[in-house]
């Protein structure tokens, strides 16, 4: 929710900023349709998880990366426009820390307290998968690289209680920075980049 | 009928649906991409 509060709000300060919504119809986003595929592979492993993570060798893991493979290759290709090497770097980055965790992002069950979501963690084992996230609960003592998983917490009164990563930050940047991009920048000057 | 035809003539033309098109694609990368601890609702 809140990537895509993120997203939508980077809209909305566009469109403040005198930036244009035919503008941004413009951008010269390659291979758009593979993202939405990627997203589409990724919806039954939130929305319907297994209690407990079944291993880095398991079928939805396997769904998993390979749904992040196709965000790479959306990423590759568009590598020229502005903001998506940024995009890369924290889908990066959340892909790492997450193969070197099982398979889905690690979350300590005190972070997932503070937001008021515990009641989302679908089993006590270590392990456990929180619905409708691609996490899964571990205490920080045996989260390897514990810097890049979940770890910044906005508790209430924000309305939009979340904990999120390093890499969730650099997502967020880089799609700011397209969007910014492809509403107030000079048309012709995006489609040149798009084309390069 | 009429308002119907109307309202897609003026406001369902390619540029609106590239528009949506390519927004979706924009959420579908930063959530696919993110790891939030919550990708929608709750959080």
């Amino acid at each position: 929710m809140i990537l895509a509060a993120a997203v939508l709000s980077a809209v909305l300060i566009g469109l403040v900023r005198g930036g244009s919504l035919r503008r941004l119809a413009s951008l010269p986003l390659r291979w758009a349709w593979v993202a939405l595929a990627a997203f589409g592979l990724q919806i039954y492993l939130i929305y319907f998880p297994e209690p407990v993570n079944e291993g880095i060798a398991s079928p939805r893991v396997g769904v998993l990366v390979f749904s992040y493979a196709l965000l790479f290759v959306v990423i590759w290709q568009n590598r020229a426009l502005p903001g998506v090497w940024l995009i890369g770097l924290g889908v990066l980055s959340n892909f790492a820390v997450m193969m070197l965790n099982g398979g889905y992002m690690p979350i300590t069950s005190e972070a997932l307290a503070q937001v008021g979501h515990s009641a989302n963690i679908l089993s006590p084992e270590p392990g456990a998968r929180v619905r409708a996230t691609k996490d899964i609960v571990l205490p920080r003592d045996q989260t390897i690289a514990w810097w890049l998983s979940d770890i910044f917490v906005l508790p209430p009164p924000f309305p939009i209680p979340s904990v999120f990563s390093v890499g969730d930050v650099l997502i967020a940047l880089g799609a700011f920075w397209l969007i910014q991009n492809g509403m107030c920048a000079n048309e012709k000057e995006t489609r040149a980049v798009g084309q390069g | 009928m009429t308002n119907a035809k109307l309202f897609i003539a003026k406001y369902l033309n390619s540029t609106t649906l590239r528009l949506i098109y390519i927004l979706l694609a924009l959420l579908a990368l930063a959530l696919a991409g993110g790891a939030p601890d919550a990708v929608s609702g709750g959080g």
